[in-house]
Parts: C-alpha cells; sequence; structure tokens
C-alpha cells in the first residue's frame, strides 16, 4: 500500500471508479437494447472487480494490488 | 376476464396461440399473492400496503440515491492519501471498515445508482398510470362519453379482434387482450397490448383498442415518456433481462452492497469512539517512522 504524504489531485482517485462506472452502464444498457454478446464485458468487469476485493482481503493481507513504483 | 360486476373474479388465463388450449389459469388476484415469491415481492414492492406502501418503498429508495451521491461526494477526500483498492489491515478496525465500505461502494456505485433510481420510478407506477388514465385514456374515450356499454352478447369475438391487431400491426407482437369492462381498460374496446420484436421494443408496451361490437381497428395508442420510462427501469432494477447469468451477478451484487450498507452502519455507529482524523493521523505517523523517503516528502 502506498500513502501519499501530500493529497493527490482528483484525477488518479477517480480514474478507477470512473471506469468501472462506464463499463457498468455500458455493460447494462449493451444487455438491455440487445446488442448480443457485449454484456459480458459486465460479466468480466464484475468479476475483475469480485476477484480484485478477494484477492485484496485474503491473498494479500489486504494490501493494495496495484503497481507499486520500485525503490 | 370476468366481469365489471364482480372484480374479485377477474383472473387472467394464458393461452397456446396456435392450438388455443388454455395453458395456465391464474387464481383470482384477490386470491394471489401466497407464493414464497410473491409474497417476498409485495413485501419489497409495497409492505402489503397498497399504494402507502408503493409511495414510503418510494421515498426509501430516493434516501438510498440520496446516501450513494452523497457518499460519492465525500469519497474523494477520503482517498486523497491511498491508492484505489488498498485496504489498510494493520491499523484500527474501524480504518478498515472504513477502507472496505469505501472500496465495495465505490465499485458499486454505478450499479447502485441504476437499481435505486429505476426502484423509485418503479414505485410511481400506480400514480403514473393513475395519471396516464385520468389524461390520455379520458381524452381518447371522451367522444364515446355517453354511448350504451356493448352487453356481453353484442360482443364481437376475441380472436377477431386478434387476428386485427396482427393484420393492422405486422411488425407488433399481441401479447394479451383486456375484455371490455375490466378497470384497466375500456368499456366499449377490447384493448389488446401489444411489444416490438427487438430486444428494446419487446420491453415497450402498447396498448391498441378494437371496437367490442364491430371488432373493427380503432387506434394504437401512444404511450407517454413516463411510462416507458417505467417499461425500461424494470428490468434494470430487477436484472431479469439476461438469463440466468445475470441474475446470479444481480444476487451477487445485492449481497455485496448489504455489506457496504452494514459497513456504513457499523461506521456511522462507532463515529464517537474513534475519529477518521485520529485514524489518518495514527497511519501518516506509521510510515513518517517506517518510510524515510515519504518522510523527505512529506516534509517538502
Amino acid at each position: 500500500m502506498r500513502v501519499a504524504a501530500k493529497g493527490r489531485t482528483p484525477r488518479p482517485i477517480w480514474r478507477w471508479p470512473v471506469v468501472l462506472a462506464i463499463l457498468t452502464v455500458f455493460g447494462l444498457l449493451s444487455a438491455l437494447l440487445g446488442q448480443g454478446g457485449l454484456w459480458w464485458m459486465f460479466i468480466v468487469d464484475r468479476t475483475s472487480d469480485s476477484a480484485r476485493c478477494h484477492c485484496c482481503l485474503f491473498f494479500n493481507g489486504g494490501k493494495d494490488l496495484m503497481p507499486r513504483p520500485k525503490q | 376476464v370476468g366481469s365489471a360486476a364482480d372484480p374479485k373474479a377477474l383472473h387472467w388465463i394464458k393461452f397456446d396461440a396456435h392450438t388455443g388450449q388454455a395453458l395456465k389459469q391464474s387464481k383470482s388476484f384477490s386470491g394471489d399473492g401466497h407464493s414464497f415469491l410473491e409474497v417476498l415481492l409485495n413485501l419489497h414492492r409495497n409492505l402489503f400496503a397498497g399504494l402507502p406502501g408503493e409511495l414510503f418503498m418510494g421515498s426509501m429508495a430516493l434516501l438510498f440515491v440520496i446516501a450513494l451521491v452523497s457518499g460519492g461526494v465525500i469519497y474523494g477526500p477520503f482517498m486523497r492519501r491511498i491508492d484505489f483498492g488498498s485496504v489498510r489491515v494493520n491499523h484500527s478496525p474501524r480504518l478498515k471498515w472504513l477502507d472496505l465500505h469505501n472500496l465495495t461502494g465505490i465499485v458499486l456505485l454505478a450499479w447502485m445508482l441504476v437499481v435505486g433510481a429505476t426502484g423509485v420510478i418503479n414505485e410511481l407506477a400506480t400514480p403514473l398510470f393513475g395519471l396516464w388514465q385520468m389524461t390520455d385514456v379520458k381524452a381518447m374515450l371522451a367522444p364515446m362519453r355517453g354511448q350504451p356499454v356493448p352487453a356481453d352478447s353484442e360482443l364481437s369475438s376475441p380472436q377477431a379482434a386478434f387476428d386485427t391487431v396482427k393484420t393492422a400491426l405486422p411488425d407488433m407482437i399481441a401479447n394479451s387482450v383486456v375484455f371490455p369492462g375490466a378497470p384497466f381498460g375500456s368499456p366499449y374496446h377490447y384493448l389488446i397490448w401489444t411489444k416490438g420484436r427487438e430486444p428494446l421494443t419487446s420491453r415497450l408496451f402498447s396498448p391498441v383498442l378494437v371496437d367490442a361490437r364491430s371488432g373493427a381497428f380503432i387506434s394504437a395508442m401512444k404511450m407517454p415518456w413516463y411510462l416507458r420510462a417505467l417499461e425500461l427501469s424494470r428490468p434494470l432494477h430487477f436484472g431479469d433481462y439476461g438469463g440466468m447469468p445475470l441474475k446470479i451477478i444481480w444476487v451477487l451484487l445485492d449481497l455485496v452492497t448489504i455489506g457496504v450498507l452494514g459497513s456504513g452502519l457499523y461506521l456511522w455507529l462507532s463515529r464517537r469512539t474513534s475519529s477518521i482524523t485520529q485514524a489518518e493521523a495514527e497511519l501518516v505517523a506509521s510510515h513518517d517512522v517506517s518510510s524515510p523517503t515519504l518522510s523527505r516528502e512529506a516534509a517538502e
């Protein structure tokens, strides 16, 4: 886990939430609009979220899995 | 099926479109609602309290949406010091639960907003259909006001009405027939609900009127935008449009949402015993000791 001493700009804070929100809405609507197969992206998206949460909790002692800069 | 004189006898019958064989017959509407899923659905929809229950649950859904928006607003300040996905397990339990709450909450935020907002719209179904009946339907039936209602013996064949609609609207699927005099129909017409053939239009129902005496095609009513929004909000709320895989995802996301709500409740209840500021100070202090690089960055 990396802790930034200074407050970060909004861009890195909101990058992943915005990506996930876009994928979620895209997946939900593509399934509803019936554009065959695209809604599986929603499943992949949700599965990756779930995997990330589980890995954080159970396999890495709750530490972040984001790539760390080498020191 | 039933007569206007005895609304409690109303029920529906599902026919095979090819053979005309009755496939399924419901109990009377007043006797419905006793299976496990029906009980749960009624509990979820209106707490068995009719319209007041619907409005109450709708207001709860609105509060849920407001809570989500406010949670999204305060997510940024809480995440200024840590990366997305971080869970600080080596500090206070409250800090760990805060990180879990933030992580699961932000991951599911868009989905929860969709389900919450469509829940609000769904709970307005009764007032919206009432508005439609008082405006569009009333205006459409106005020219017929005062005319005698057709007796049962005067009714034309429902199959002929069905065929008339199929001929007039070949791109639509006739889905069900409401007999003249039913509460949600017209006293002078067969009301035939139709839907489109495409995945999206198959969710959009349009009523078609056929004269109950002559069997003549009268009109295909255009549904107002608020009822279209209601029709689209149903699948997005219940997640029943992607087969079993989507239903399983919906269950999992519901369970995680309950976890988000539970952790939020825990954080709120424990707010007097430890403050986030204290926890943040503890975290920064711990890194001052263990990470000289960070300390130098902080000093700069």
